[in-house]
Parts: structure tokens; sequence; C-alpha cells
């Protein structure tokens, strides 16, 4: 996986602000990419990396709530970085709810929104991470056979060998047998570590 | 002359020359022997000698005694020695044959016979020719005299006409004046009445007029007066003129005047020329005519009694506009003398910011010839001003022309006052519409607020830290600069349209285009609009609208409701049927031009019967609204002269539509 630069997308009507706004992400030492409206945004390609959406929630035509709408309908997990000329407590409850990072008010410090980003790139950041390294685990995970599958998700519950071999009606020798294996297959370095792989899967194929 | 020429042919021949009454004479006897010797050679006939007596006959009728003489001896002559056989014929000789000597003294007694008797008949037909003459002139001299002497018949009878008509004319001028002329001589005393005279003293015009007859008519109270003045008529012979009466003798009076001029025609004698005139119907007149003018008087003062005494400020004025007078009231309330306010002494009382307009509005009245009205603070005696309502109306002769101007004045302090006040309460219900109608815009306006601030603080954070990184980017820093600037001209202009639209501001008239109305309000309903998914569409015309006078902040009150109550109306539609359409015109309606400016929705629109109640106060259809927009709104735009309505769409919704007559003198 090569390293891919952070970029900083940001939707505002309001050329002035989006402007002003770019030149301060982009001072901060980020890539900025504007748009506009909702409609630029999305037509336009983005490219792989971490990212953000500095996004404008009232704006003629797709609003910002309806953007994130569209965004989360189509599986697209961009942090959102919401900014509203005169916010209220009901709406950022709903946005926050619906998966925004951050809801600033304008005029908001640029520290806050500079700091917001950087988090949220941050977040996008270990999000991508911790998609490969899901990812990987489960490229291992199908390399077990669905015994081993069988023993790892006891295993992972805690039970131990004897416990898990009466589960499995087998004898505790078999199953340190496949422990190993699964140990080996899935590069797990302790029992503790496969716990938290098995975790990870199981958040995974719930997302 | 004309005789002459009458009778010019016979004056001519009578005075023919005797040369060629000869020479006539000699050609008819040569005729005579041409015609004898051809009648001898062609028919052999005896030569007749009786041609020879015609060319004598000739002569002596055309030429009088010696031509005749002359021809009979030519005659003779040729006869002999042509016509008689030759004594002896190889000789030239006149002595006839003894046989034809009696032939030729026969010829010779015919021709003086018959040339004699020729003659003398030529003679005496000349002679009475020549009387004829003289007769007929007389004749034309005898017509002319009596020509002449017609002539003057007729223009001496004609002057007796004249004459006669100019005295008759004299006697009708006397009678219809009542006056009579008369001549008097002294001391003969010889007098002369004209036919009027002893009609106006009632005797017979066969009486001789006599100073006593006159005494006897004279009335008794005047005699001695009348005498006295006969009298020294008589001593000085100068002429007289007085009146005295007469007493009739059926005992009615009669007022005379009596005129004469005297003249000296000889040592101590006079005639008087004079007139009498009966003055009777003339004194009657004048009496009449005192009386009635003392009535009229006596109304008039009656009248400026009345004037005077009811309760109202009244004057008069002159076409010209200065004042004839003023009522008591009017005197009494600004404490000025009549003899004062009089002319344009009256202006004195009008208060100095109001009198040149009221003068001014004064003589435009005057000027239009019709009613009018005007209004100005008039001081009263005590130094305080009042507002008075002035009418005044034209009073006109029967040809139409102004003759006077009548007015009141009415004391109209108290309404004065009371509108004033209303004005007042009016002004502040419309800001507080305005500022609930803002109160529901508070997040659009911190929105646009904030905007161009959360810009200009992003550039600040961005020129610090691009200066504190040392490699400084100043093209970068500049552009950002400048940004700074235009965040915060943007935040201030939204603040001071914010701070128009909530100050209360008394009303500022002055010349405006609606599509920067339509501006303003853009600004600050963008926002709104944009929170409420609402599509406001702008269609204004290429050019500028049709000036208005106006208030601006007040018409942006006005559209600012219409927008959003049309933005309200929508509320419950799809989104995407969510338009306003702010549409402005010129246009002219009934003549006037006029600008206007229309809100078009497409939202829940009206019910016909809410049409009526739409524009009164406190009827509203939106369930926290207070219902006073429209009702301010249409207040608004009536104080402003214009109208503000609503109409059905052809589709869903309404529109709204106010309208201002354009400015004067701004027609595009």
């Amino acid at each position: 996986m090569t390293k891919v630069e952070p970029i900083v997308f940001i939707v505002d009507d309001d050329q002035l602000f989006r402007r002003s706004t770019e030149r301060l992400i982009r001072t901060a030492g980020l890539n900025v990419q504007p748009y506009a409206s909702a409609k630029d945004f999305l037509k336009n390609p983005r490219p792989e990396g971490p990212a953000c959406l500095v996004l404008d929630v009232r704006m003629p035509g797709l609003s910002g709530m309806d953007l994130q709408h569209e965004l989360t309908q189509s599986g697209i997990h961009i942090p959102i970085i919401f900014i509203t000329g005169h916010g209220d407590i009901p709406m950022s409850v709903r946005a926050m709810k619906a998966g925004a990072v951050e809801f600033l008010t304008k005029p908001f410090r640029s520290r806050v929104l500079l700091d917001a980003v950087r988090a949220a790139i941050e977040r996008d950041r270990s999000r991508l991470q911790m998609q490969s390294e899901i990812r990987e685990l489960r490229g291992r995970y199908e390399q077990l056979t669905p015994r081993e599958r069988e023993v790892m998700t006891l295993v992972a519950k805690g039970l131990l060998n004897k416990q898990a071999a009466s589960e499995l009606s087998t004898t505790e020798a078999t199953i340190k047998f496949h422990r190993a294996h699964i140990m080996q297959k899935m590069r797990a370095e302790s029992l503790a570590d496969l716990v938290r792989m098995t975790e990870n899967l199981g958040a995974s194929s719930q997302l | 002359m004309k005789i002459n020429q009458t009778n010019g042919g016979l004056g001519k021949s009578a005075n023919t020359s005797a040369v060629s009454r000869h020479a006539m004479a000699v050609a008819a006897v040569c005729l005579a022997f041409i015609l004898a010797q051809g009648m001898e050679r062609l028919w052999h006939v005896s030569p007749p000698f009786s041609l020879f007596l015609l060319a004598i006959i000739y002569s002596g009728w055309f030429g009088g005694y010696k031509p005749v003489l002359l021809a009979i001896i030519l005659s003779v002559l040729v006869f002999d020695y042509c016509f008689l056989p030759l004594s002896f014929p190889k000789t030239h000789s006149f002595v006839p044959k003894m046989n034809d000597l009696p032939r030729l003294v026969l010829f010779v007694i015919a021709a003086l016979m018959v040339g004699l008797l020729s003659a003398a008949q030529r003679s005496s037909a000349q002679s009475i020719r020549r009387a004829r003459d003289d007769l007929a002139e007389k004749v034309q001299e005898l017509n002319r005299i009596n020509k002449s002497l017609n002539a003057e018949n007729d223009e001496r009878s004609l002057a007796e006409r004249a004459l006669h008509r100019s005295e008759s004319y004299l006697a009708e001028a006397q009678r219809l004046s009542c006056t009579g002329s008369f001549g008097w001589k002294v001391p003969g005393g010889e007098i002369y009445w004209s036919a009027e005279t002893y009609r106006i003293f009632q005797y017979d015009p066969t009486m001789k007029p006599t100073v006593e007859l006159v005494l006897q008519r004279v009335h008794p109270e005047d005699a001695a007066y009348v005498k006295q003045m006969i009298e020294r008529a008589m001593q000085d012979g100068k002429g007289f003129d007085f009146e005295h009466r007469l007493l009739m003798p059926d005992g009615s009076v009669k007022q005379l005047r009596v005129v004469a001029n005297g003249s000296s025609i000889g040592p101590g004698e006079f005639e008087f020329a004079g007139a009498v005139m009966d003055i009777t119907e003339q004194e009657r007149a004048r009496i009449a005519l005192e009386s009635a003018y003392a009535a009229i008087k006596k109304s008039e003062f009656q009248f400026r009694t009345t004037l005077d005494s009811i309760p109202v400020q009244v004057w008069c004025a002159f076409p010209d506009g200065s004042a004839e007078f003023q009522s008591r009231p009017w005197l009494e309330y600004t404490g000025l003398s009549a003899e004062k306010a009089r002319s344009w002494g009256w202006k004195d009382a009008i208060h100095p910011e109001d009198a040149e307009q009221y003068v001014r509005k004064w003589l435009e009245i005057k000027a239009s010839q019709a009613p009018g009205e005007a209004e100005a603070r008039f001081r009263r005696f005590d130094g305080q001003y009042r507002w008075f309502l002035v009418r005044a109306v034209p009073l006109r002769d029967e040809q139409g022309n102004i003759i006077r101007w009548y007015g009141t004045s009415t004391d109209v302090d108290d309404r004065k006052r009371a509108e004033h006040a209303l004005h007042n309460a009016e002004a502040a219900l419309a800001h507080i519409t305005r500022i609930t109608t803002m109160g529901e815009l508070t997040a659009s306006i911190a929105h646009e607020v904030n905007q161009p601030l959360g810009a200009v603080i992003n550039n600040a954070n961005a020129c610090i830290s691009l200066l504190t990184n040392g490699a400084a980017n100043l093209e970068e820093v500049q552009e950002a600069l400048a940004e700074i600037i235009e965040g915060a001209d943007r935040a201030s202009a939204v603040i001071s349209r914010v701070r128009q639209l909530s100050r209360k501001v008394p009303c500022e008239r002055i010349l405006l285009d609606l599509r920067d109305v339509v501006t303003d309000i853009l600004t600050l309903g963008r926002y709104e609009a944009a929170t409420r998914r609402v599509n406001i569409h702008i269609d204004l015309p290429e050019g500028q609208l049709l000036p208005v006078i106006g208030d601006r902040v007040q018409l942006q009150q006005v559209l600012l409701n219409l927008v959003v109550n049309g933005m309200d109306a929508m509320s419950t539609i799809e989104v995407s049927k969510r338009v306003v359409i702010i549409r402005g015109r010129s246009e002219t309606r009934d003549g006037i031009p006029e600008a206007s400016v229309s809100v078009q929705d497409a939202g829940c629109g009206l019910k016909p019967e809410e049409m009526d109640r739409l524009f009164k106060a406190f009827y509203t259809t939106k369930p926290q609204g207070m219902g006073m927009g429209l009702a301010i709104s249409r207040s608004i735009i009536e104080a402003h002269g214009g109208r503000l309505w609503a109409e059905f769409n052809p589709g869903p919704g309404a529109t709204f539509i106010f309208s201002l007559p354009a400015a004067p003198n701004a027609a595009l």
C-alpha cells in the first residue's frame, strides 16, 4: 500500500468563505480541494488516502445534511466537519448522530477548525489502516479450515482447551493442535492478540 | 355747338366757296354740251336746248346768282356756236342765220327766266334755313334755363323737408325729454314758447305767452323767488339757471328747471333763448336711487355685522389676491386691526416657516380660478401659532369674470395634532411589525453576518501562519488581506441594512429605483430562502424601473413581508415546487406611469372569501402570525400614493403586487 497525501474537501456555496477556508487549511500544510456545491463534490472522483470534508450545512440545492445522507447511503465513509452560520442544537445533534466528527458555528476560531481537520484526517487514516488490517485478517481467516474457525471462535470466547474439546466432542490434544495452526495462520503472537483479531473481524462483518 | 353740328351739311353748302360754285356751273354746262352732242350724233335729233336749261337750273339752285349768269352766258354761246346752222360755213362765227335767231332769242329768254327763278328759289330757301337754325338755338337755350331752375327748385324743397324734419325731431325730442324752449325779448316783452313749453305749463297753444302766465303756474311758496329771478334777468340781461316748482290746476306739483342765455340786441335791449325742463321724474328717480343706495349700505352693514357675529373666520379678497376685509373673528384671533390686515397685511399673521408656501399656494388657487384650499399656521393675538385650513371660492359676474374671492379660515390645530399622533402611532406600529419580521429572519441575518466574518477570521489566521512560517508568500498574504476587507465590507453592509430596518427612523422620501429595494431584500432573504428550501427567481427589466418617490426602509419592509409570506405559504408543499418569483415592471395604468413589484408564490393560495379580509388588521392564517403584516404594508403603500393588492394565480399560489406612481418629470 503506497503512502497517499491526505486531502481536505471543502463544500461551501459562499465563495468568499470557501476561499478563506481553503487558504487557512492550505497554509496549515494540507492539500485542499474546494467545491461550490454538493453536486460538484459528488461528480468528481476522490483519491484514495485519508481525507475529510468541511461542509456547509445550508446551501441552495443539495444541502450539507442531504450530502451527508447521500454519502452514508452510498457507503462512503469520509469524516465530515459541519460548519454553519447559525447552528441550532437539534440540527447539530442530528448531524453528530449521522456520524459527523465536528459541528462548528461561524465564526469559529481557526485553531478549532484546523484541529478538527487534523483529527478527522487522523481518524480517517486509522480507519483506512484498520480497514486494510481487517482486509489482511480476513485473508488469513479465509485460510483457516472450518474446524479451525470453530476452534478459534471458542478460544476467542475465552474457553479452555478442555472446555472447547468437550464442546466440539474431541480431545484436548486435537484442540491444542488446531490452536497452534490457528496462531500460525493468523500470525497472532498471543492469545490476547487473537482475541482482538476475532473482535475486529466480528466488527467488520457487522459493518 | 349742337345746332351747328346737326345742320353742318347745309352750312357747308352755304359756305361753299364762290370758285367752286362757278366751277360747278361750268361743269354743268359742259355736261349738257357733251350730252347734246352725243344725242345729235347718235340719234340725229335736233339739239335739245332743254339740256342746257337743266344745267342752268342746277347752277342756279346750287350756285346762286353769279354762277347762273355764267352758266346762261356759256350755254347761249355754246348753243349758238355748235348747234345752230352756220350762216357762213367756212368761217367761225357766232352770227346765226336769220331764221335761227328767234330760237336763239327764245333760248336766251328761257335761260334767263329759269336761271333767275332757280337762283331766287335758292336764296329764299337759304334764308328760311337760317331762320330755323336761329329758332332751334333759342329753344335749346330756354331748355337749359328751365333745367337749372328745376334743379334749384328741387334743392329748395329738399332743404325745406329737412328743416321740417329737424323741427319735428326737435319737437319730438322736446316732448320725450320734457324740455320746452322759449324766447323772450326785454323790454318788449315778446315771448315765444315751443309746443312742449305749452304742454309743461298746461296752457292752450293758442294763448299768447306772458310773464304773468308763467307766474300763475308757479308754486306759491316759490313765487317770490321766481319773481326775483325774473326781475334780475330783466335788469342785467344775463343768463340764468334755477329750479322751482309749479302748482298745476289739478293740484299736482311739478319740478321745473329753467335755463337761458341772454344776448344784447340793442342799447338796453336783450333777448333770452332758453329751455324749461320738467325734471319731476328725474327728481323722483334721484330720490329713489338715493334711498336704494341707503338700503344697500344698510344691507351691507347688516351683512358685515352678520359675518362678524358668526363664529367663523371669513374674509374677502380682490381678484388680485389682496384682502378687502376680514370678519371680526379673524381680526380678534390674530389681534390685527382691520386696517393692518387689509391688502397684504394679513401675511404678517402667518408662521414664517409656512408663509412662502402658503402665499404661493394662494396665488396658485387664484390663477386656477377654481375653489381651493391651503393650510398654514396663523399667529394668535397671544403669539401662539395654530394650524388653519383656509378655503377660497371665487365670486363671478355675469360674464364669468372673477370679481371677488370669499373664504373661510378654520382652526384645524386639534385635528392636525391628532393626525400627527396617529401618524406617529402608525410609524411605531410599522416599526414593531418590521422588527417582528426581522425576528423571523434572525437566523438568516446571523448567517449573513457570520459568513463574511468567518472568512475574515480564516484569512487573518492564514496570514499569521503565512508570515510566521518565514518563507512568506507575500502575494498570498496580499490576496488574503484584500479578501479580509471584502468580508468586512460585506458584514458591515448587512449590519447597516439590518440597522436601517430595525431603527425607528422618521419617514424619508427620496427618489429611488425599486430594483434597489429588490436587491436589498435579496441580501436578507436569500439565506432564509435556502434554509426553507425555496428558490427565489428574480425577473427585472434590462433598464431601470420608473423612478418613484419613497421611503427605502418602508418599501423594504413591504417587500420583505410579501416575500416571507410567500415562503410561509409554501412550507407544506414539495421542495421542488417551492418557487418565489419577484418581478419588477414599469407600466402605465389609467394614463399614469407607475412602477410595480409583484411577488408570486406557488403555495397554498387564497380562498376567494379571504381576499377582503386579507389586508385587515389581526387577520392571519399563520399560527404564530400577528396579522399585522399586510395591513401595515398596505397602509405604507397607500401613504406613498400607491396600491397593494392580491391576485389569484392561473396555477397554484397567489401573487401580491404593489405599484407606486412614477416620480413627476421622471418619465423614461
